[in-house]
């Protein structure tokens, strides 16, 4: 490998500061957490908050993250998938097993198995911390929380965690992190008539976590199905009902998804199975969804088992079929570019979802 | 109308002249030398007949590709928007961007001296191109390769746990 190329030296000296950020801000956080150690410039400068988030504001545009999997043995394994297909597990510093994560903005929240500790973890940088148990530690129950949500409320730029626990069925429980030293759970309650299954992951996109509105039974006469969700603002922590694109769900496979900065919907038709339509919610208070593309899939829906956008032009699709994963790439049009099967990665699992990488640290969030 | 699809009644182009740093004359089409912020905020001010730049930061092997780079663009805006006018599909952007993915594909030498060129000049999306490829060459690199590379000191503090 020592070739010409290698030793080739750039004068560091002449590098405009500006472009140099330029440069880094482009390099996908986990190896930015190694270039810390180059030299003392380089660690403040890639430690600067400013260069954090917009590092971080490429990455959930270019795609820049993990697949992450929660396999046979309950445990959660991340991947990157490069360009080509090729699937690279990331090493987890600490050997903690974890039952339940929620991720939001590169950090994760996530649940000790054998106990109900959580803890805010950044896979990339290695950073944890710890956060309160939501119930009473007297009860002891492993199964006493449900599934967890991360959400990142953009007014406070405060970080919060929220969950259901099996004590008090019609409230959210929430924690914000970095509130000070009285930081406890506060309990918000919301009407009965919401049906929100416990066991849905919420998902987090633009200051939001969303359920799905668990019963959609259709309309007597018409049978018609239109998606409804359960927004919990993480500014104002109010509940709205929100509807989903005019679209008849009866016989149509769909997902909710977070995709860049806002939640999406993608669906395929069940008369054209191999058409693929990606909504993206634009407007909460309005409830204005945008069809923002429509592609051919290169094979039946019917076989499709998850689907996975990572990016703009780029989405993970798992296949009934063969259990494989195909990357597929696509122009702004929806125009299929090319369509890639993924190696190396583990093609049985029960949960499979992208998390994005970033170098944000629990410093900052502390004291913002 | 007709006239514009023919070339040869087409009047004669502007030229301006690019001088690199080693002394050499490069005539360019005025649109070409336009894709240069950096010229083109100049271009005002400058006489007519006073169209001649000193490029003193760019050295002729540089400034040829330079100049290639711009005539493509040039050129391939041109044809895109006239597939666009005309409506007849064309995947002139795809082909750019195959072209671009090429151009950019060189030496670290050559790449550190078109990164230069195009900071020095100006020229946005090859300046966009440069750091891209910049970044996906360092990606996945030892801290050790960048000090090299980069020709940094090691004067770091941090216990190097994640250089492996």
């Amino acid at each position: 490998m020592h070739n010409e190329e290698e030793q080739q030296v750039w004068d560091n000296s002449k590098f405009p500061h500006e472009v140099l950020v330029d440069i880094l801000r482009r390099v996908p956080a986990l190896s930015l957490a190694k270039f810390k150690c180059v030299s003392k410039h380089w660690c403040s400068l890639i430690h600067d908050p400013s260069f954090v988030s917009s590092n971080l504001t490429l990455a959930r545009e270019e795609g820049m993250g993990f697949i992450q999997i929660f396999d046979k043995e309950n445990c959660f394994r991340y991947y990157s998938i490069d360009q080509h297909g090729l699937a690279k597990e990331l090493r987890l510093t600490n050997n903690m097993s974890y039952h339940n994560s929620a991720s939001c903005n590169g950090l994760l929240c996530l649940r000790e198995r054998a106990s109900n500790f959580l803890r805010l973890y950044n896979p990339v940088t290695g950073e944890t911390i710890p956060i309160p148990v939501p119930i009473p530690q007297q009860k002891r129950k492993i199964a006493g929380i449900f599934n967890l949500g991360l959400g990142f409320n953009p007014h406070s730029r405060k970080y919060k965690v929220v969950c259901f626990t099996e004590c008090r069925p019609n409230s959210l429980e929430v924690y914000t992190i970095g509130s000070g030293g009285h930081n406890t759970w506060k309990s918000i309650n919301y009407p009965p008539r919401f049906s929100i299954d416990h066991f849905k992951k919420p998902i987090y996109a633009n200051g939001n976590l969303c359920w799905e509105w668990n019963s959609c039974s259709p309309g007597l006469r018409t049978g018609y199905t239109q998606l409804r969700l359960i927004a919990f603002n993480l500014a104002d922590e109010q509940f709205r009902v929100i509807m989903g694109p005019n679209i008849n769900l009866r016989h149509e496979n769909y997902w909710l998804r977070e995709l860049g900065d806002s939640l999406s919907f993608v669906h395929t038709s069940s008369y054209e199975r191999q058409r693929v339509t990606l909504w993206v919610l634009k407007d909460y208070d309005k409830q204005v969804w945008l069809k923002k593309l429509k592609f051919q899939l290169p094979f039946d829906s019917k076989l499709l088992n998850g689907f996975i956008a990572i990016s703009n032009n780029k989405t993970l699709i798992k296949s009934y079929d063969d259990g494989c994963y195909y990357l597929c790439h696509y122009d702004n049009q929806g125009q299929l570019l090319e369509v890639i099967e993924v190696k190396e990665l583990a093609p049985t699992n029960y949960y499979v979802g992208y998390h994005i990488q970033s170098l944000i640290s629990f410093g900052s969030i502390r004291e913002s | 109308m007709k006239d514009s699809f023919n070339p040869s009644i087409e009047p004669p182009k502007k030229t301006v002249t690019l001088v690199s740093s080693d002394g050499y004359d490069f005539e360019v089409e005025e649109e070409v030398a336009l894709e240069s912020q950096v010229i083109k905020d100049g271009f005002e001010d400058k006489a007519v007949d006073d169209r001649e730049y000193l490029l003193f930061n760019v050295h002729s092997d540089t400034l040829e590709l330079i100049i290639k780079y711009c005539e493509k663009h040039v050129s391939s805006r041109k044809s895109i928007s006239a597939a666009a006018a005309s409506s007849s599909s064309s995947n002139g952007e795809e082909a750019l961007k195959e072209w671009d993915e090429h151009f950019i594909s060189v030496d670290t030498n050559t790449l550190y001296d078109i990164l230069m060129a195009a900071d020095y000049l100006n020229i946005k999306s090859l300046l966009d191109l440069a750091i891209q490829k910049v970044a996906d060459t360092i990606h996945g690199r030892s801290p050790e390769q960048i000090r090299k590379k980069f020709n940094i000191e090691n004067d770091s503090i941090i216990d190097p746990w994640a250089s492996e």
